[in-house]
């Protein structure tokens, strides 16, 4: 099982599909979360995740905005959508009942 | 170039090229301003710094060479810079070499054998710590430098100079006070020394062990030949100074002098590194990917 983090990059990175990045995942996760992500958390996390097969990177094409420095692309595997498939249901089966849950759908407290 | 922007670069360099290029990319790409940019490159080079940590090499380069060996490296080479020091203020001012008790050629011996003995060590020192510390080099090399200079590098020289200077007044009565000229002259004449026989020595030693550089397995006995000779003819070179002392004094003085025992522990510990290359692939023979 991943964990939340990882969880939340895999999620990054199948929203931003072809442009996934260092850059975008980073602004992607702190648009959605509200919550700051580091480069360090990113890039460990990424190296992990290629470790494991949940992930591809490969080094992109420099721009002239990056100070022509080059991206690390990122897509996910089918092993990695596999994961976040399995988070995503253990996270909605384990959510069922509760009260946030509940009053999310209108219910009371 | 900014301090911060320098530091950023220096930090960036700690990564390897290509992630290099990514990280620094995302900084400039996003903007990120100095201290946010130096903290999250910090935390980054720690992350990734904790899983290399997790084998016995660097603990071994950490507190078998930055740690004794270090230590007791800048303690020779501090005795060897002040002694060159000396004789060097004693020339420029009374244009006569300064003595010890020891003859002309003896000394001259002993200094030769001693800077090359220091610049040997030095360099054997950085090429183990090198090859056994991998990518932790970077700690483990700036804790070894940071030995250097507390304990003979700026620091360590503004100590002992003034120590020195004070020896000197008492060994050699000056005709006069002692100048901001004479300070100056330890201080600028030791730095460079030190330097010279320590530390670039060893930043060449841990260049090579970067670079994936070998010795063979002829280098390596060459070299362990070599240290062998230094330690023989250095113990037994610092017992001159004890005969000397005697015979000047006519057998009255025996001065307490150390032991050879005691003169060759230092160099025993300034020289482990060398038995660790020649046992090193005898140990594990396979794994020759390393440089050492």
């Amino acid at each position: 099982m991943i964990g939340e983090f990882e969880y939340l990059l895999l999620a990054a990175t199948a929203r931003l599909g072809p442009d996934a990045y260092g850059a975008a995942i980073r602004q992607e996760i702190e648009t959605l979360t509200r919550r700051n992500c580091s480069i360090g958390a990113l890039y460990t996390t990424l190296d992990r995740l290629e470790e494991k097969g949940l992930i591809e990177t490969w080094m992109g094409n420099a721009t002239p905005q990056r100070g022509g420095r080059s991206k690390r692309m990122v897509r996910l595997t089918a092993k990695g959508i596999k994961a976040a498939t399995e988070f995503y249901g253990a996270v909605r089966r384990s959510t069922r009942g509760v009260p946030w849950e509940t009053n999310r759908a209108g219910g009371r407290p | 170039m900014k301090p911060g922007k320098w530091l950023i670069g220096k930090i960036t360099r700690t990564l390897e090229p290509e992630l290099h290029d990514a990280v620094a990319g995302d900084m400039a790409e996003l903007k990120m301003r100095d201290a946010r940019a130096v903290c999250e490159l910090l935390g980054l080079v720690l992350r990734r710094q904790v899983p290399l940590w997790k084998t016995w090499r660097p603990w071994l380069a950490l507190f078998g060479i930055v740690g004794p060996v270090g230590a007791v490296l800048s303690y020779i080479c501090v005795g060897v810079v002040g002694d060159l020091s000396r004789q060097a203020l004693v020339y420029w001012q009374y244009g006569v070499p300064y003595s010890s008790g020891l003859t002309e050629a003896q000394e001259i011996e002993t200094l030769v054998c001693l800077s090359l003995a220091v610049i040997c060590f030095s360099w054997v020192g950085g090429f183990v710590l090198g090859g056994l510390s991998g990518d932790t080099i970077y700690v483990n090399g700036t804790l070894f430098c940071l030995v250097w200079f507390g304990l003979c590098g700026p620091l360590g020289i503004l100590i002992y100079s003034a120590r020195l200077l004070l020896d000197a007044l008492y060994l050699v009565p000056l005709p006069h006070a002692v100048t901001w000229f004479e300070l100056v002259f330890f201080a600028g004449i030791n730095l460079p020394l030190v330097t010279l026989l320590f530390l670039l020595p060893s930043l060449i030693g841990m260049q090579w062990a970067r670079r994936r550089r070998r010795l063979g397995m002829k280098g390596t006995i060459l070299l362990a030949a070599t240290v062998a000779t230094l330690i023989i003819l250095l113990t037994w070179m610092g017992g001159w100074q004890q005969k000397a002392l005697e015979q000047w004094s006519e057998g009255k003085w025996i001065p307490a002098a150390p032991s050879w025992q005691q003169r060759l522990l230092p160099l025993l510990v300034v020289s482990w590194p060398v038995v660790y290359l020649l046992i090193a692939p005898i140990v594990q023979p396979r794994k020759g990917k390393r440089t050492t």
